[in-house]
């Protein structure tokens, strides 16, 4: 499994038309003997379970505390921004370097390379704007913050704000975006001028909104009662859904239509970065969010709201959070392997593995008590993975 | 905006500067209480309730006081976002009956209806000027506002606002639009009537400019307690200008020391109305007529009442009410866990007292993120003159 699924997303990288047709084709050689078996049927409350999954896509708010999400000429600037290397303290730097659109805006690589080695993994773009906290380890409260930091991180973009200031102050196109938005862009610090980029290109992140999937349309030929249409969903992913909302506990943190709960867990992956070295996860992120001048507690909020900014003041910092990560969206899973805050899980396959064959030494007996190890015979652990497939579209135009 | 100030070149601009890097609030995100919202047949016609909240959540606004013509607008913002609304009752069952009102028999019919039937704040807004205000309508909803727990809201001129206070020693008015009159003759009537506070609604020679004049600014600071603000929703179409009065008012109330700009943006209006609103409605918490009340513990009676429907990892308000005897000085704190999963909530929700007697006290909890589904319990820790209790009681989210 490991093998050929890497091979995928190596042919993925030549062209995804053929790798579409082509995963197909091995997803039907694989599934073809299960299909004789026994159909599998839904109770009441299962359906229930499915239907909370749903619909898609979902309605994407504001991006809180930016004034420019939602208007279109944000937008389009922000998606030629997304591209311009400009942005970059080296100028070969561009957002779009690592957040590579045809792997849903992630890469393949474990570890993020950018202006120097990173520690995580590039996390994929879709749906971002439906997120309550931004990054591995949340550190960000808003899209336009968390489209900041990167572009001034050391490790990333290594941009710094009166270099990428300078740079666009006399793009055209960008002085006629900030007068329409009615301010004088002479007017603005170098500060000022830089959150306007990163607001406009988080105006355009926030309009990645993933398509349909198989598995959105066999939920909603389950909820309409639409037996053909139901018949066309595999039988091993239905399998593995079953266990997905069932036994396996997997929908009580992956949870609604982004099959995340937004919040931060530890699932027992390791979080030493090399010898001696650590990356805290959500303890350290909520350190930074607290530090950050760009939250929505900060100066450069536009039309801050008390329960935007709530969530800023009041989540706690305890002993947990050390080695917690951000429960990842399940959607377009196919498109950004390799797996876990720091790429170390190159295959879904592996991904089941870990949970089914969980360390529980590795968990604190205080910590989240549904993490146990499960006993899954090979079939099962791939039933897991066909349904996760199915929250990916396989091919596209 | 800020920016411009520090741009600016002229002196006054330069000491308004070094004030407010001083001693001067920070209003840009400082929620706004409006004490001056109607939604009315028309506008519901025109808006939906679920609009007209968004559009006060985009104001940041922590609480909102509505009266309509007819009353059913007040209702519907009311069962969809009771954290939000404060309800107020008008005498008018279609806009226009302004200058009638108060000779209408049927208006005292409708209002006494009303009363039998829901709960308010207020009685008003209503416009009464002159010795209208010791007509026989008049007076008998002077008598219905000290029976039912009410603060008039009164359009009025100083006249009738004075024979209001006059017909009873426990009434209190609400001074719509603070009569339109001048800071100072707004400051001599209250420096006449503790039982008088005064709305800025539609006053647009508040705070012309983005600053404040000294003549306003003396008067907030005289009566740092008596003035609070207000939209006047009075078209619908005024709806949607909520957010930009709200922001208008942050930008001059940054002229202001930060606790007078606090009270005059929400805190005045909280401590006028939330007792009354909180009395009113308490009457059947203590009785737990609530469905979705969760009791944690029967003696004291401790319940908490979420305000909308819990969902996985979506943040909400509850009330959590505690009625028994001794409850003066008690604090009181909302928390909830997963015992089976060993952990509980990610943030640490925000409580405003909002009712706080000797046997009732009633505390609006915000920022509740129940983040898993699963068996939850909600705990509360209650610390009075007697010593500390807790109470659990488990309940489950899907």
């Amino acid at each position: 499994m490991g093998t050929w699924l890497t091979r995928a997303r190596t042919a993925s990288l030549a062209g995804h038309h053929r790798f579409g047709a082509w995963a197909l084709a091995l997803v039907a050689a694989f599934i073809a003997p299960t299909e004789l078996k026994a159909q599998t049927t839904f109770s009441d409350d299962e359906t229930a379970r499915i239907a909370a999954l749903g619909p898609w896509p979902q309605s994407v708010p504001a991006d809180p505390g930016n004034a420019l999400s939602g208007q279109p000429w944000a937008e389009a600037l922000g998606a030629q921004l997304f591209r311009d290397t400009r942005l970059s303290g080296s100028g070969q730097i561009a957002c779009i370097s690592c957040h590579s659109p045809i792997q849903g805006f992630s890469e393949p690589r474990r570890v993020a390379l950018g202006a120097k080695q990173h520690v995580r993994n590039t996390q994929g773009l879709w749906d971002i704007g439906l997120q309550r906290w931004f990054g591995w380890d949340g550190g960000a409260d808003s899209l336009w913050a968390a489209t900041l930091r990167p572009m001034l991180s050391e490790l990333e973009m290594a941009g710094s704000i009166d270099h990428i200031a300078n740079r666009f102050r006399g793009e055209q196109h960008v002085i006629d975006a900030i007068r329409s938005h009615g301010q004088d862009p002479a007017a603005l610090s170098d500060t000022e001028f830089t959150v306007f980029l990163s607001k406009s290109i988080a105006a355009y992140l926030r309009t990645l909104t993933s398509p349909q999937t198989p598995f959105d349309q066999f939920r909603t030929d389950l909820l309409s009662g639409n037996l053909a249409g139901q018949a066309r969903y595999p039988e091993a992913a239905k399998r593995g859904l079953k266990r997905f909302i069932g036994e396996a506990n997997c929908v009580v943190c992956h949870v609604g239509p982004k099959f995340s709960n937004g919040e931060f867990h530890d699932i027992g992956r390791p979080f030493f970065t090399g010898v001696g070295q650590v990356d805290g996860g959500r303890y350290a992120g909520i350190q930074r969010l607290r530090q950050d001048p760009f939250n929505l507690l900060g100066q450069h909020t536009d039309n801050p709201s008390d329960s935007d900014a709530r969530k800023t003041r009041t989540v706690t910092l305890g002993q947990s959070n050390f080695g917690q990560w951000r429960t990842p969206s399940l959607r377009n899973l196919s498109l950004t392997a390799p797996y876990m805050h720091d790429g170390s899980i190159d295959t879904l396959r592996g991904v089941v593995d870990h949970y089914a064959d969980i360390d529980p030494t590795r968990l604190h007996t205080k910590g989240e008590a549904i993490l146990k190890p499960m006993t899954l015979s090979d079939v099962e652990r791939n039933d897991l993975v066909q349904f996760l497939k199915t929250l990916s579209v396989a091919e596209r135009d | 905006m800020q920016r411009h100030i520090h741009r600016a070149a002229g002196a006054a601009a330069l000491i308004l500067c070094t004030l407010s890097t001083t001693s001067h609030a920070d209003t840009r995100s400082l929620p706004i209480a409006d004490a001056h919202i109607h939604y009315s047949h028309d506008s519901v016609e025109l808006t939906p309730p679920e609009r007209v909240v968004a559009l006060m959540r985009a104001a940041n606004l922590k609480f909102a006081l509505v009266s309509s013509s007819d009353d059913n607008g007040t209702q519907l913002l009311s069962d969809i976002a009771p954290d939000l609304i404060v309800p107020g009752l008008r005498p008018y069952r279609r806009r226009g009956e302004t200058g009638t009102w108060f000779r209408d028999e049927g208006a005292l019919e409708y209002v006494e209806t009303l009363l039998a039937t829901n709960r308010y704040a207020t009685i008003g807004e209503f416009h009464l000027f002159g010795d209208d205000a010791d007509l026989p309508i008049p007076r008998r909803i002077v008598a219905l506002a000290v029976e039912h727990n009410l603060v008039l809201h009164a359009h009025s001129d100083a006249e009738a606002v004075e024979r209001l206070l006059a017909q009873h020693p426990d009434v209190k008015v609400l001074w719509a639009h603070s009569g339109f009159d001048g800071p100072e003759a707004v400051a001599a009537m209250l420096a006449k009537h503790d039982r008088l506070w005064a709305d800025l609604a539609f006053r647009s020679d508040v705070g012309r400019g983005g600053s404040l004049s000294p003549e306003w600014i003396a008067l907030f600071t005289a009566f740092p307690d008596r003035m609070m603000l207000g939209t006047d929703t009075y078209t619908p179409e005024r709806m949607y200008f909520l957010p930009e009065h709200a922001s208008n008012a942050r930008r001059w109330l940054a002229a202001l020391p930060t606790d007078i700009a606090e009270g005059v943006a929400w805190r005045n209006a909280f401590d006028l109305l939330m007792p009354h609103w909180q009395a009113n409605r308490a009457t059947t918490a203590c009785e737990l007529s609530s469905d979705n009340a969760v009791v944690l513990s029967e003696s004291p009676l401790i319940t908490v009442t979420p305000l909308t429907e819990p969902e996985v990892s979506q943040p909400f308000s509850a009330m959590l009410q505690i009625c028994g005897s001794e409850l003066h000085n008690a604090a009181v704190r909302l928390d909830g866990s997963m015992p089976s999963h060993g952990h509980g909530m990610n943030y640490d929700p925000e409580h405003t007292v909002i009712a706080d007697g000797d046997d009732h006290m009633t505390v609006q909890v915000d920022g509740l993120v129940l983040h898993m589904p699963g068996t939850w319990a909600w705990q509360v820790e209650l610390r009075t003159d007697a010593g500390r209790t807790t109470a659990t009681q488990a309940f489950s989210l899907n």
